[in-house]
């Protein structure tokens, strides 16, 4: 039986007060005054049109200013109040995961790699956007697309990609008569000699995003896989693999510091910047850093493409895309910001504050003056036309995200450096937790 | 004479002092090298020959400046303590009527409810901040450090009952029943005669709820997003890690002052936080 009762004079309904009513009531109240007090400011569903924005942190410090900057000038355009929140990238799945379960959160959000497609639930349709865009630039780079046009929908409009060449010190190559590396085979034979002169090559054999990427890099050189094309056959098992298995640990045993086995993201970057290192696998925000803490190591650092291998040249990169939750308090408003966003001048004016650690997506955009903002930048150019997603040649999946922060592909090479496997040993296991991961679905 | 003296003496050196060394070199360990890396230069940080122990190359204090002018540390850090005071108080209250029931109170089911209360601090908030941020936007709190006031107590109410209903159970029965029996209410007895007798555990109790309330990291991750209501512990790391740039000079800094309250407490109420701990070790 229904406990509300309708005053049939006045038509209003009246709910009887129990005590479990009244304590919940209570509560919510003592607790939302509570809250407002201690925040000093009313909640965001009180304010006329607020739009807020989740980015991951922008590993180039005054993209995030200027993102800063341009929501404010949103705002007054607009009339609308901007707050821009970030948070570290490796702690996004655990905000973006606890917004989409509590179906509230922010508007705007920023999604790398294949995030589009494990949030696809709660995100909006912005293929209107995207195809307008699209008029206008181009099309985007094919592993953009493949990350967030997801079931023939637009779920974020890509905005940024991360690029990983190799990062060398071009005095310590010249002193052992070495030129930048073309391809893997010769990273190894200069990094032999560098080894000797006590200034080895490195990329991390450990549990991180950049070690994913530079062993997914070097397995696609030597044309193995994890996932086959058809995105269902598990294809790590093969002669490729070993031979990739091969090359990784005669490069680790001759040429490299045996410490890599226990960095993080940031270990590359400063063991290149304290002169130690003379080769690394990385963005350039190492680079970034050096120059603007002027340390010694910037005059000699340069770029190259990523290496190639006996099954070309392949690299990943990592894209990043704008999207709007479904339950956001404002999705109208969030279009219009990101129509606003990425018209020429204000994406124009964003994409030149990072010294271009931000790629931009489009094909078109290869001769933007950002590519330009330092002579050394040069090689990065072409790096989008090689560069590839987690698990390529596979379909996007929400699977292969998930392989990704298993570090499947870096245990399984940690394995036979450290001598704890065979290499088919290692393949086998490899095998066995991708199974798993895709046995799941 | 002499070695009659001289017995003690070294008696305390070898029998105390230096079997303590290696627990204090393991437990100061971290706070003198946080200490260290923060006053160093970038460029001795950054270069791999520099001792990292030692400072080589002149003392810097850059990092603490920019922790203060770069950074709303000083909010950070009230929030911290805003959401540690209230969070600790509900869960002590709470807490204390809770283990007072169970270890007084005789009812059907206490020893059960007990265990249950345990097992309850044992769920592992990895799996409960994604349920409990349904319940933080449906109470309206989201985004704001009371998201964190009435989520804490989840894990800390359960806490500081185990504690104290411990504690509670070696204070003898006789002394409240004596007061009952001079008219005193279960009210009564329970405020003052069994609380005061049980200062060192609810001290010890408040210096845990605390420490783990400070400390906490996932749901502050995952319910505040805005810098301005971050707790020291997500606004650290939001702001001083920028993708795989981190600025050590600076999160060392903000780890040494981030622990000064906890250091603070700890040696105020160290007396009382080892004899609450010890409590009902020695048969009375």
């Amino acid at each position: 039986m229904d406990a509300r009762q309708t005053d049939h004079t006045s038509g209003i309904l009246h709910t009887p007060i129990n005590r479990r009513a009244l304590l919940r009531t209570g509560g919510r109240t003592l607790a939302g005054i509570a809250g407002i007090v201690a925040a000093g400011r009313a909640p965001a569903g009180w304010a006329a049109r607020e739009l807020s924005l989740l980015t991951a942190v922008n590993y180039a410090p005054s993209s995030d200013v200027k993102l800063d900057e341009l929501g404010k000038r949103f705002s007054k355009q607009a009339g609308v109040n901007v707050r821009i929140d970030h948070l570290q990238s490796v702690q996004m799945p655990a905000k973006l995961s606890a917004q989409l379960m509590g179906k509230a959160g922010h508007d705007i959000i920023s999604l790398e790699m294949h995030y589009p497609w494990l949030y696809r639930t709660g995100l909006v349709d912005v293929s209107d956007i995207c195809s307008d865009l699209a008029k206008k630039h181009g099309e985007w780079y094919s592993f953009a697309k493949e990350h967030a046009y997801v079931n023939g929908q637009w779920l974020g409009i890509p905005y940024l990609f991360i690029s990983f060449p190799g990062s060398h010190r071009i005095d310590l190559f010249e002193k052992v008569g070495e030129k930048a590396p073309d391809t893997w085979e010769d990273l190894l034979r200069a990094g032999r000699k560098l080894k000797k002169l006590g200034h080895p090559v490195g990329f991390a054999i450990s549990q991180t995003t950049d070690s994913v990427t530079t062993l997914y890099s070097i397995l696609w050189c030597y044309g193995a896989k994890d996932v086959a094309e058809d995105g269902k056959t598990i294809a790590i098992s093969s002669k490729e693999t070993e031979a990739a298995i091969d090359y990784v640990k005669v490069l680790y045993t001759d040429a490299m510091d045996p410490a890599v086995l226990s960095w993080d993201n940031a270990s590359n970057n400063q063991w290149l910047n304290s002169g130690r290192g003379s080769w690394i696998h990385n963005p350039i925000s190492h680079y970034v850093v050096a120059k603007e803490k002027k340390l010694p190591v910037v005059e000699h650092t340069g770029f190259h493409p990523s290496p190639a291998g006996p099954g070309g040249r392949h690299t990943v990169g990592v894209p990043r895309s704008l999207a709007i939750w479904k339950f956001a308090k404002n999705v109208e408003v969030a279009r219009e910001f990101l129509r606003w966003f990425f018209e020429p001048a204000q994406y124009h004016e964003w994409i030149m504050s990072g010294d271009n650690y931000n790629h931009p997506m489009w094909r078109d955009m290869e001769t933007h003056p950002v590519w330009d903002v330092d002579p050394k930048y040069k090689p990065l150019k072409a790096i989008a036309q090689y560069s590839h997603l987690y698990g390529w040649p596979a379909p996007p999946d929400e699977r292969i995200q998930v392989i990704t922060n298993s570090y499947i592909i870096p245990n399984m090479f940690a394995r036979v450096v450290t001598n704890t496997s065979s290499p088919k040993d290692a393949i086998r296991w490899a095998e066995g937790e991708i199974k798993r991961v895709f046995e799941k679905k | 004479m002499a070695t009659v003296q001289r017995r003690p003496v070294l008696t305390k050196v070898f029998g105390v002092y230096l079997p303590a060394v290696p627990f204090l070199f393991f437990a100061l360990f971290p706070f003198y090298f946080m200490l260290v890396t923060s006053f160093k230069k970038d460029a001795e940080l950054y270069d791999l020959k520099a001792v990292p122990f030692l400072i080589r190359t002149g003392i810097e204090t850059e990092h603490y400046a920019k922790l203060f002018t770069g950074s709303p540390f000083l909010v950070w850090m009230r929030n911290s303590v805003v959401v540690s005071l209230l969070s600790t108080a509900v869960s002590l209250v709470l807490g204390t009527l809770a283990a007072y029931a169970l270890a007084r109170l005789r009812f059907r089911g206490a020893d059960s409810f007990g265990v249950a209360v345990f097992v309850t601090y044992l769920v592992p908030p990895t799996l409960l901040f994604l349920p409990l941020s349904q319940v933080v936007n449906a109470l309206g709190l989201a985004d704001s450090i009371w998201a964190l006031v009435v989520t804490y107590p989840t894990f800390l109410v359960p806490f500081t009952t185990w504690l104290l209903m411990g504690y509670f159970r070696t204070i003898p029965r006789e002394i409240e029943e004596c007061a009952m029996v001079d008219g005193a209410t279960r009210w009564q007895a329970l405020t003052r005669i069994v609380l005061p007798v049980a200062i060192p555990g609810i001290i010890c109790a408040i210096l845990f709820a605390f420490t783990i309330s400070w400390n906490e990291f996932i749901y502050a991750l995952t319910f505040i997003s805005s810098t301005d209501q971050k707790t020291t512990t997500i606004g650290v790391t939001a702001d001083l890690i920028r993708g795989d740039i981190y600025y050590w000079g600076s999160l060392m800094a903000g780890a040494v002052l981030g622990a000064v309250p906890i250091v603070l407490i700890y040696v105020f109420f160290m007396d009382y936080y080892v004899s609450g701990l010890t409590a009902g070790a020695l048969k009375s």
